[in-house]
């Protein structure tokens, strides 16, 4: 069985308004007939994460009564030191209002692993997909284009035993992913695939004079809400930028499964929509 | 300590670092063996993708430079840092490792808990390298747990916050990056590769580039487009700095200060050394941060670097 998700970590701002209607417009764009899980949180920005407001679990929330089988994914990201404490406690009270919603945690660094394990805020635990440092780059076609098993030696990670996560989340990092072979529950993103990410926000740096812009993990007043970045090459590869990820697309993209697995619908084409219009 | 850490990439060059100040090296290789049987996309380390001007030595050859530097009384660390491995390729990082054991080098500066563990088993010190990611504390005490003693920090990350996480670590051995190489991205989740199209943050950096944006008055694309402009014309465009943050480094008992530039020419990185190990000494006499401000050596291209910042690893020192 595939399980249709789809994420709005580091994307909240398009579920300001409607969730429904923005619901509705993922899956079509998905090619989804029925969902059975949203992702909030952040992926990649620690400040993105603490400025997540509650009127985003809110309406989600709200929506959600209407289809009790949708379940939640909290994804927290990597702290940055300074945000490192707040994090924490967001992550324990966000748990605390809607853990009867939000039945899973990813985690994005062994750290927070080790926190959400140790304090037992969740018992699923999925390992994210910054912790997946398989080689992605469509310069290559000759690479890109071949079909890519992952390996998942982190399983036998110090930190945990491949029975104690949930699901390994990972980017089509290859145009053909295969997990045929792989033993353990995976959940893969699609059809973007992050590239690269950093602690220093381009965005965050609008509204600051030039001696103060590029700090890293610098506090923002959201800009990344209102701003994409496109870039073509000179081989035509095309890339997006939004919050402090760069992205490239997977437009046909195979999963090779024989066993259940996960999609996750990352809606960056509804937010260029959306962004436009 | 401050220690001076640099790499060496061609080994007629050690005496002349020495005397200039460094107190240790580290370096990676190549293996012709790994490529062949692994495939030309498999790296051995961060800096594989530069080939040879990287990574010019083979590995039996950086074992032999091993024993060299060592003799000197230098310490020397050899670079095992890839994104990530695949079981076949630890295989070859663990037979590199058990000859890293033999030939005593001080460390193996790894990427990964696994290659952490293979350096513990093989008796090596495993250094985590900034391909770990250790931004915060937590992650810190994560590797220290492990077993690891000597941790790389990011060089996304304020002075604040490494000032965080040494005083909550603090029985590890911390280093910084000071000089050269700035990225606009996190070293350890950067996944492109650095082959014959260059490195991503230069790919993007030269693309055609449009901006969506939700305001379109003029003043609000304005901002938009001439930090773009900043962003990609100037941010780290004559290289990064640091060091008008040594004076905090040395208060900090930073353990190693890192010029990184595995495939630069010498002069330099030489240059680099002297000043750094200069303002160590200026530092350490200094009473106060201003004075240390007052009398350190600035950059020998201070006209284009020290402008707003943007060259620097720590601009929160002086802007």
């Amino acid at each position: 069985m595939i399980e249709n998700c789809v994420s709005f970590c580091d994307l909240a701002h398009l579920i300001k308004s409607d969730v429904s209607d923005v619901v509705d417009r993922c899956a079509h764009q998905a090619g989804y007939d029925h969902i059975v899980r949203i992702y909030l949180g952040s992926n990649f920005c620690s400040r993105y994460f603490l400025h997540y407001a509650d009127d985003v679990f809110e309406k989600v929330t709200a929506y959600l009564k209407a289809y009790p089988e949708i379940k939640i994914t909290l994804a927290v990201p990597i702290f940055s030191e300074d945000c490192l404490e707040d994090g924490k406690k967001k992550i324990q009270s966000l748990m605390r209002k809607y853990g009867d919603v939000i039945d899973e945690i990813t985690v994005n660094d062994y750290g927070a692993y080790l926190f959400v394990k140790g304090k037992k805020i969740c018992n699923k635990i999925n390992v994210g997909r910054l912790l997946n440092k398989d080689v992605r780059d469509i310069r290559y076609p000759d690479y890109f284009n071949k079909s890519h098993k992952p390996d998942f030696v982190g399983v036998e990670s110090p930190f945990f035993e491949s029975s104690e996560i949930n699901y390994f989340e990972i980017d089509p990092t290859n145009r053909f992913i295969d997990i045929r072979e792989v033993k353990e529950h995976v959940a893969v993103y699609f059809p973007y695939c992050y590239v690269t990410v950093g602690g220093i926000c381009e965005f965050a740096s609008i509204p600051y004079p030039i001696e103060k812009k590029f700090r890293p993990n610098m506090k923002c007043a959201h800009s990344c809400d209102s701003v994409i970045v496109t870039y073509k090459n000179n081989f035509g590869n095309e890339y997006v930028k939004t919050g402090r990820a760069v992205y490239t697309k997977v437009t046909d993209l195979s999963v090779y499964a024989d066993g259940d697995y996960r999609r996750i619908y990352e809606p960056i084409d509804v937010l260029m929509e959306a962004t436009h219009e | 300590m401050s220690n001076i850490l640099t790499p060496i990439n061609d080994r007629s060059l050690i005496d002349e670092y020495i005397q200039a100040g460094v107190d240790e090296f580290y370096m990676g290789f190549y293996d012709p063996e790994w490529s062949q049987t692994l495939g030309e996309y498999a790296e051995i380390n961060r800096m594989s993708g530069f080939g040879r001007a990287a990574n010019r030595y083979t590995f039996d050859e950086v074992c032999d430079i091993v024993t060299e530097i060592k003799n000197k009384g230098k310490k020397i660390f050899i670079t095992v840092n890839s994104a990530d491995y695949t079981t076949n390729e630890l295989k070859f990082v663990e037979k590199y490792i058990a000859k890293l054991a033999e030939v005593q080098a001080d460390g193996v500066i790894v990427s990964t808990p696994e290659t952490c563990l293979l350096a513990l088993k093989h008796g090596v010190a495993p250094v985590a390298s900034t391909m770990c990611g250790i931004f915060n504390s937590d992650i810190a005490v994560a590797y220290y747990d492990l077993g690891v003693k000597r941790m790389i920090l990011p060089r996304d990350l304020s002075i604040a916050e490494i000032e965080g996480i040494v005083a909550k670590v603090p029985n590890v051995d911390f280093e910084v990056f000071l000089m050269r190489n700035g990225c606009q991205f996190s070293d350890s989740h950067c996944l492109g590769f650095h082959k014959k199209y260059g490195s991503t943050c230069a790919m993007l950096n030269n693309a055609s580039t449009m901006m969506l944006a939700r305001k379109s008055d003029f003043s609000s694309r304005h901002n938009i487009e001439l930090n773009n402009i900043v962003y990609t014309k100037g941010l780290h465009k004559a290289g990064a700095c640091g060091l008008c943050a040594i004076y905090r480094f040395v208060k900090m008992n930073i353990h190693s200060f890192k010029i990184v530039g595995r495939s630069e020419i010498k002069y330099g990185i030489l240059e680099d050394v002297k000043t750094v190990k200069e303002n160590i000494k200026i530092a350490r006499s200094c009473q106060t941060e201003a004075e240390y401000l007052e009398k350190m050596i600035m950059p020998s291209k201070q006209i284009v670097q020290c402008k707003m910042g943007l060259s620097c690893y720590y601009p929160e020192i002086r802007f």
